[in-house]
């Protein structure tokens, strides 16, 4: 068309020649890239309405409503018809609009020269896929197994249909991926050896509480949805307890704040079971009825436990346990809530098992309002339809290998015959993200290839040879639940991809294509297909009767949300665990398989070295999570920088005034960043709240050490990170 | 800035300069063989507009001096610049200079649509394209040029939306530039924008 | 009677989230620096024992706005029902109502060069919805209450970083929060 009417031009002489030196014909002629006749039925303001879901790695994996005026997204909210959603979003959630159009995206593939050099040339999707189907085959040949390809994926995106990637990778052959979790892997292992897996109660059930312990939980910044149902709670008599070594906002709200000694939870929760056993505050019917090895566990806590120990261990005073420990034993239904970040110690499974233990002898387990709820996954039963295509035929090697994902960098580098070749990283960012990152670096410098997958430039991304721009949840299809409430949420495509974003499904159809060109049967992963779909194999007839929903299509058209039914939103109802005898085991041979106490006991926490007296804390912060949202201007214009909490007392000891710069070091790492003088942290504790900060070369990782967590081998495959045993000291910078 | 020659501009230079803008944009000249480069030089040396005006003459002056180094990481430069991955340090949309925080796809790209649509145009791919990319509105332009009864929407175009923002574009990569031939397309624009603007100024004919 | 509507915040409830401010911002399509809702923090011995504490104010719809006053050209009006309103179409951004206002409210849009500020989101009020931040904040900390009919027993009209009411006699009211038990280490 435009062809047409330049070349009708008198005067298109003159640029003839600057069109032929470019061998591309008048400009405008590329169709494909530029204006074209406008299609008939275009209208002008119209309006339409769709679902998503947030698929972040969070408790509230909420249900939205995002309107689409003209093909473009004007407004992003809460679904209404998810009672937990409430039709409101967190902060992070409102930011969407943002998210999807900052100028600042990902937007095409594009190769680096040079890795970590900032030269970037951009190709094709074609050219991408070529360049690493290529490497993939290569390495293939030489080593005679995929085996040096390692998968590194984990929580940026939950989507069901997101586990293409994984299913991409097992459809090549055999693969190294990087396994286990940085979140809850302590604590979900000892909840099953207690219980037989995490299983918690519905979060809606809060208001059924008579009585509310957060154990080292912050919802008001990390589950807002949840806060609320707390909040009710509490105004209609609930009483709310938050144990906790910071004064968390969460803590603000509280109307008993307990600040316990980090890493000596356990010891406060055995010294509670001392105070009720001695007392005869516990359900014997329940305990004789649902448990084993009670005895066992009491004859430990009679033995070695002491109010004086656990008062002397946690910091909190003898009467304060006694107090709680009674007001606990007597409530009817009590209920606890264990967040990640108290698990994340050396101690930190053994310390999640004597909370377990707290509920379990007070008959809390099994009961509306009450649980010791930690995580769980009733409502993950899809197909992973994504994920069932298995290895080529005469693929090498035998199984998949795995590494640590929370000791990534030292592990990979470790891994030989074959050694490591090709990472392939999506919806996570471990150079930020990871403890050591120095080491995450080395792993990355022995690659042949590194793929990086991602939605905006972060440190991964800038490391990376290729990186392949992904779709925001709006631009593509997939249905999602939570670990935490029981809804399932559907996510529509509410407008097309910006620029050239593809889904990690796409991705995975693409790569299968182009491998198959360069080699038929390469890769078992299906080349084509429409993400609907592939959305409608996720539902079996088990999860579709569990939330009364025919099809996706359906639940689209229905709501775009459902709940699941009762009949598993109280965990334990029927008090049938999932442990090898059936029962609660306060005694676990299971644990003992795995190398633990068979009994909740207390072990001891890790001790600061001498040089690196003071503890440094890392939790969530209330405008990312990990590395997701922080960086985003609508937020940097609320808080634009990291800072570091410091107690006015440990500020004096080393002169340091609100504001001033603090160098923070130890044997891994350093940075340096301003104070902000506080008494919400203890003097002998200092915090950094985590994620990614723009315009800074540093990240919370870099004084964190690849410490162990004590737990994590049973039900997630590699025990966690303990990011909370970091020590450090501190000086004016 | 000293333009001697403004009316010398003809319409054809002005085509020649749209469509070389719409070519670099659209990254054509990202591939052009170090040998061709010489010929483009040839071409913008014998444009009398450019040879008139300071910024010409400098841009002029940058692609005579090129070096290979400056030939190697042109494709670097250029990415920094309007491409990404990174942070776009002289975004290539309209609605991150019209609207203060730089979002893309709003109010200002929805009336640039419109003009598209008054001339029975859309971009091939809306919506997953911002209208307001340069590329788009360059070839706009060049839909325009040489129809006299365009005169008026070319004007309100111009005015509305290309010369609202592409000093400030051009302030960016000025700022940002490290590479001598995105320097010299920068001066370019700078001195081919303030022709356009004396052009309307003067009342001439646009089309 | 006509109506006195003023905002209700929840201390209390508030868990500084800044939701209100960024659906506001986003609803509105705010510039980044746009706030016409913001939520401060408050100090830590608000209450006595240290927590952390934020207060979320916008406009405060005063009884005698000094925005009104002090605008040259009559952009202001104050509604029936005690909205004060801003016309952006007749405002010149002389930024006079900026300084006479205690709060700060009227923020300067550098880029429209008008002044911009909370408008209770009046128009959904007449169509009978909620203002944004009414609606979307996450623990429903925020209220609009009609003062003339009600006044809570448990509101104060003043908390600190807020100016001396007795200037506007704003209509914003707060309920502070109660201090909790808390046994401290430190």
């Amino acid at each position: 068309m435009l062809k047409e009417s330049i070349s009708r031009r008198t005067f298109i002489k003159g640029s003839v020649s600057l069109s032929a030196l470019l061998g591309l014909g008048a400009a405008g002629t590329k169709a494909t890239k530029g204006l074209i006749p406008k299609a008939a039925a275009k209208t002008n303001g119209k309006v339409e309405q769709f679902y998503n879901a947030c698929p972040r790695n969070c408790y509230d994996t909420c249900s939205i409503l995002t309107t689409v005026e003209d093909g473009r997204i004007t407004f992003i909210t809460g679904n209404e018809k998810n009672t937990y959603t409430k039709g409101r979003l967190c902060v992070k959630g409102n930011t969407y609009p943002r998210v999807v159009y900052s100028p600042d995206r990902i937007k095409y593939p594009m190769r680096q020269k040079g890795r970590g050099s900032g030269n970037w040339e951009r190709i094709s999707w074609d050219e991408a896929y070529t360049i690493i189907a290529k490497k993939i085959l290569e390495i293939k040949k030489e080593y005679g197994s995929t085996l040096p390809i390692c998968l590194n994926k984990y929580s940026g995106n939950f989507n069901i249909l997101n586990y293409a990637t994984e299913g991409m990778l097992s459809s090549i052959g055999y693969t190294t991926r990087a396994q286990g979790t940085p979140c809850d892997p302590a604590g979900s292992d000892a909840q099953g050896f207690d219980m037989g897996v995490a299983y918690n109660n519905d979060p809606e059930q809060f208001l059924d509480a008579d009585y509310i312990i957060l154990w080292g939980a912050n919802p008001s910044w990390t589950s807002a949805h949840s806060m609320y149902f707390i909040e009710q709670a509490k105004e209609k008599g609930t009483k709310l307890v938050v144990i906790d070594p910071l004064i968390t906002q969460t803590a603000s709200k509280a109307d008993e704040y307990i600040q316990v000694k980090a890493s000596t939870d356990g010891a406060l929760a055995l010294g509670m079971i001392r105070y009720i056993i001695d007392n005869q505050l516990y359900d014997k019917v329940w305990v004789s009825q649902n448990s084993i090895g009670f005895k066992e566990f009491s004859s430990y806590v009679k033995k070695n436990i002491t109010l004086e120990w656990a008062a002397e261990k946690t910091g909190v005073p003898k009467p304060v346990i006694e107090r709680i420990a009674r007001e606990y034993a007597t409530a009817k239904p009590a209920n606890i809530w264990i967040g990640f970040g108290m698990q994340r110690h050396v101690n930190g499974g053994a310390m999640v098992r004597a909370i377990d233990a707290l509920a379990a002898i007070t008959g809390n387990i099994g009961k509306k309002g009450g649980g010791v709820n930690y995580i769980g996954g009733e409502t993950w039963g899809f197909n992973y339809h994504t994920m069932s295509f298995g290895a080529p035929e005469g693929s090498g090697g035998e199984k998949d290998r795995f590494v640590n994902m929370n000791n990534f960098g030292a592990q990979v580098l470790a891994a030989n015959e074959p050694p490591i070749k090709m990472m392939w990283i999506a919806c996570r960012n471990p150079l930020a993200q990871d403890p050591e990152p120095a080491v995450v670096k080395k792993a990355f410098d022995q690659m042949d290839l590194v793929v990086t997958a991602d939605l905006y430039m972060n440190q991964t991304v800038e490391y990376s040879d290729i990186v392949l721009p992904v779709t925001t949840p709006f631009e593509s299809a997939g249905i999602n639940v939570s670990y935490w409430h029981y809804w399932m949420n559907v996510n529509e495509q509410a407008i097309k991809p910006l620029y050239e974003t593809k889904s990690d499904l796409e991705i995975a159809m693409g790569l299968s294509k182009k491998l198959n060109q360069l080699e038929l049967g390469s890769c078992t992963f299906p080349v084509s297909g429409d993400p609907l779909e592939w959305v409608e194999k996720e539902l079996n007839d088990d999860i579709k009767e569990l939330f009364g929903v025919k099809s996706w299509d359906d639940l689209r058209k229905n709501g775009g949300t459902a709940k699941a039914n009762e009949s598993i939103t109280v965990a334990w109802q029927d008090l049938k665990f999932r442990t090898p005898s059936g029962k609660y085991e306060f005694y676990s041979k299971k644990a003992v398989e795995y190398g633990h106490h068979p009994l909740p006991v207390f072990t001891e926490e890790y001790k600061a070295p001498k040089e690196y007296p003071i503890r440094c804390m890392s939790p969530h912060w209330k405008f990312g999570i990990h590395s997701q949202f922080q960086h985003q201007d609508w937020l940097m214009a609320i808080q634009d920088h990291p800072f570091l909490e410091i107690h006015p007392d440990l500020a004096k000891k080393k002169s340091i005034k609100d504001g001033n710069m603090v160098k923070i070091i130890n044997e891994t790492g350093y940075m340096t960043l301003p104070a902000k003088i506080t008494k919400m942290v203890p003097a002998d504790t200092v915090v950094m709240y985590e994620g990614w900060w723009k315009g800074v070369n540093y990240t919370e990782n870099f004084t964190v050490k690849a410490l162990q967590e004590d737990m994590g081998e049973y039900q997630k495959g590699q025990r966690g990170i303990a990011f909370h045993d970091n020590f450090v000291n501190i000086e004016k910078a | 800035m000293i333009y001697t020659e403004i009316n010398n501009i003809n319409q054809e230079e002005r085509l020649f300069m749209y469509q070389l803008f719409l070519h670099y944009y659209r990254g054509d000249l990202l591939k052009l063989p170090s040998a061709e480069w010489g010929k483009l030089l040839e071409m913008l040396e014998r444009q009398h507009s450019l040879q008139s005006n300071d910024w010409g003459r400098k841009a002029i002056q940058q692609l005579q001096n090129l070096t290979d180094q400056a030939l190697e990481t042109f494709e670097f430069d250029f990415n920094r610049l309007f491409v990404g991955p990174n942070k776009l340090l002289a975004s290539p949309f309209e609605s991150s200079y019209q609207n203060f925080e730089g979002t893309v796809m709003q109010a200002e790209t929805l009336k640039v649509r419109r003009f598209y649509y008054y001339e029975g145009l859309q971009v091939a791919n809306e919506g997953g394209l911002p209208d307001d990319h340069i590329q788009f509105e360059l070839e706009f332009i060049l839909h325009l040029l040489g129809s006299e009864d365009k005169n008026k929407v070319l004007q309100l175009f111009l005015e509305k939306h290309l010369l609202k923002w592409v000093d400030q574009h051009w302030a960016r990569i000025e700022e940002h530039s490290q590479n001598q031939i995105t320097l010299a397309f920068g001066y370019l624009l700078k001195g081919f924008i303030l022709l356009e603007k004396s052009l309307i100024e003067g009342e001439g004919p646009l089309c | 009677m006509a109506k006195k509507l003023g905002f209700l915040v929840n201390i209390e409830r508030c868990i500084g989230c800044h939701a209100c401010e960024i659906s506001c911002k986003s609803f509105y399509q705010l510039e980044p620096n746009m706030r016409r809702r913001r939520v401060t923090e408050l100090p830590e011995n608000l209450v006595g024992t240290p927590v952390r504490a934020f207060v979320s104010t916008a406009c405060n719809h005063c009884d005698e706005p000094a925005c009104k006053k002090a605008c040259p050209v009559g952009a202001y009006t104050k509604r029936e029902d005690g909205i004060v309103v801003h016309d952006q179409n007749m405002c010149i951004g002389c930024q006079m109502c900026g300084k006479a206002c205690p709060y700060g409210v009227p923020q300067y849009n550098p880029v429209k060069k008008k002044m911009d500020k909370c408008s209770m989101c009046y128009d959904r009020l007449d169509e009978g919805q909620l203002p944004i931040c009414v609606e979307k904040c996450p623990l429903e900390a925020i209220q609009i209450v009609d003062y003339n009919e009600v006044q809570p027993s448990n509101a104060v009209s003043v908390v600190p970083t807020f100016a001396d009411p007795s200037i506007t006699h704003p209509t914003t009211h707060f309920i502070l929060p109660k201090p909790g038990k808390q046994t401290r280490r430190f």
